[in-house]
């Protein structure tokens, strides 16, 4: 049994060798035919790799220093300050007419804005932007803080002008009629408020919501709302005596 | 029996090796080196990545720097210029913003420093050189002749002195045209005309008896584009207005 169990560990040692044989021939086979080829052509590849590593660190540092700058300007921002300096600039158009603004000024009535027919040279009396109806979108509400000249007599307060019903005739559709509600308030302390409901129209030509006493109303207030500030968010609004248009009180609202 | 068992092993054996070979060739495919090939187009696309992410940057750089972007901002002060009390008196040019000094309009773009920040000679490209042609679009006329929807004016030539280069002077040709019903008129009328730098303004002398001339003003920033008045150059009144692009 001795003999048999020697025989078993050659046999063992034998097939093991052959084994290593095999594995190092496959060793062999995997790796590259010239070792210091390859090992010259990894050193490269290497050093590209840490070249781009590098180049791309330096325009990270580049990156966060541009950052800390100053950023943009809000789009929204421009567009206000220039209807600031359009609204300073001396506007030509006599009464009851619009501006078709653009590069090469022209007036027009206002009642020919936004009624299908190009009569601006530019086109811009049928302009999308300009014949906008977002400002009388039933439930946009404008608000602000309203200040008293006559009329009130009470400290700033805010004041709401809220749309309830529009109505664009198809026969008419320079104008967009509206009712609305004026509220403020009247005592700080007990918090009483007065709504005052009006009706009115939308003047696409001069940007301006013109609201006077519902019908069947006693006629306090009324009000004019002008969009000038580039946006149908923003107005300048007066809370005038509806007969003389003598001014009361004024706000410059915001829609919210 | 002994042959059997020795027959037994030698299979075990083999098999052994068998499992061996298979591990081994698991483990070379599992640790896939990549080629040559493969390794290069790897840092290609790296590079290229690179690349695009330093283009990007640039771009935003560019936004910034844009000159197109700059003229708009720069006409945008010009009109809250137009809008504010003149700084200056009549006949003398503001050099500056951030360092305000009044110089005679006759020191503008004449090769003499006279601003301490020297603006009076940094702005001396003529926006109307020779060859240049504006069309004019009417916003009102109130005088002309021929009561057109457009005119035209051809810089024909440009004269500077050189003991006197603050104000060029231009040959022009203002081109009419106009379709009424009975009749199609057409003028094309010579004049002579000059530049000012101190005030961006371009200034055409009546080319007719009507004693009608043209004052174009620039804005300062914008080359491109002028506000040109008809004025009676007798009471300088302003009697009809036409805005001029260039035409490209």
């Amino acid at each position: 049994s001795f003999g048999y169990l020697w025989q078993r560990q050659v046999s063992t040692i034998a097939i093991s060798v052959t084994m290593w044989y095999v594995l190092l021939l496959v060793g062999l086979a995997a790796a590259a035919t010239d070792p210091y080829k390859e090992r010259g052509f990894k050193y490269i590849v290497s050093n590209q790799k840490l070249h781009i590593n590098q180049l791309l660190e330096e325009l990270h540092e580049l990156e966060e220093k541009f950052e800390k700058l100053s950023p943009d300007v809000d789009p929204k921002d421009v567009r206000h300050i220039r209807a600031r300096i359009h609204s300073l600039e001396h506007d030509e158009c006599p009464r009851h007419q619009g501006q078709c603004g653009g590069d090469v000024p022209q007036c027009i009535n206002d009642l020919l804005f936004c009624d299908g027919h190009k009569d601006c040279r530019n086109g811009r009396d049928e302009d999308p932007e300009v014949c906008s109806e977002a400002v009388t979108h039933v439930g946009s509400s404008y608000t602000g803080l309203a200040t008293w000249s006559s009329c009130e007599e009470s400290r700033p307060h805010n004041a709401v002008v809220t749309i309830t019903a529009s109505q664009r005739k198809d026969f008419f559709p320079a104008r967009i009629w509206v009712r609305a509600v004026l509220s403020f308030e009247i005592d700080e302390h007990t918090h009483r408020i007065t709504t005052i409901p009006l009706r009115g129209y939308y003047n696409f030509g001069r940007r301006a919501l013109v609201l006077g006493p519902e019908r069947g109303q006693k006629a306090i207030y009324g009000v004019r709302c002008h969009f000038d500030l580039g946006d149908d968010d923003h107005a300048t609004c007066h809370i005038v005596n509806p007969a003389s248009l003598h001014e009361c009180g004024h706000f410059t609202a915001t829609r919210y | 029996s002994e042959f059997a068992i020795r027959q037994a092993d030698t299979m075990k054996s083999l098999r052994l090796l068998l499992v061996a070979l298979a591990v081994v060739t698991a483990v070379l495919a599992d640790h896939h080196e990549p080629t040559h090939d493969e390794i290069i187009d790897q840092l290609v696309e790296s590079a290229n990545k690179a690349t695009h992410a330093v283009f990007e940057f640039e771009h935003k750089l560019d936004l910034r720097l844009d000159p197109a972007r700059i003229a708009r901002a720069g006409s945008l002060r010009a009109r809250v210029q137009a809008v504010e009390e003149p700084s200056c008196p009549e006949h003398a040019h503001q050099c500056g913003e951030d360092d305000p000094q009044c110089i005679s309009d006759l020191f503008v773009c004449d090769g003499i420093k006279d601003c301490r920040n020297g603006d009076d000679e940094k702005h001396c490209e003529l926006p109307t050189k020779a060859g240049d042609t504006f069309v004019g679009d009417l916003v009102f006329d109130h005088c002309t002749k021929r009561r057109p929807d457009h005119m035209t004016l051809v810089i024909e030539s440009v004269t500077t002195p050189a003991y006197f280069t603050s104000v060029p002077e231009l040959h022009v040709h203002i081109e009419v045209e106009k379709e009424t019903d009975s009749e199609e008129i057409e003028a094309s009328l010579p004049a002579e005309g000059i530049f000012s730098f101190a005030e961006d303004k371009l200034i055409v002398y009546p080319p007719e008896d009507d004693g009608l001339g043209l004052v174009g003003t620039f804005d300062g920033y914008n080359v491109d584009r002028f506000v040109g008045d008809i004025i009676h150059t007798a009471s300088r009144e302003t009697c009809a207005r036409f805005i001029f692009h260039r035409k490209h």
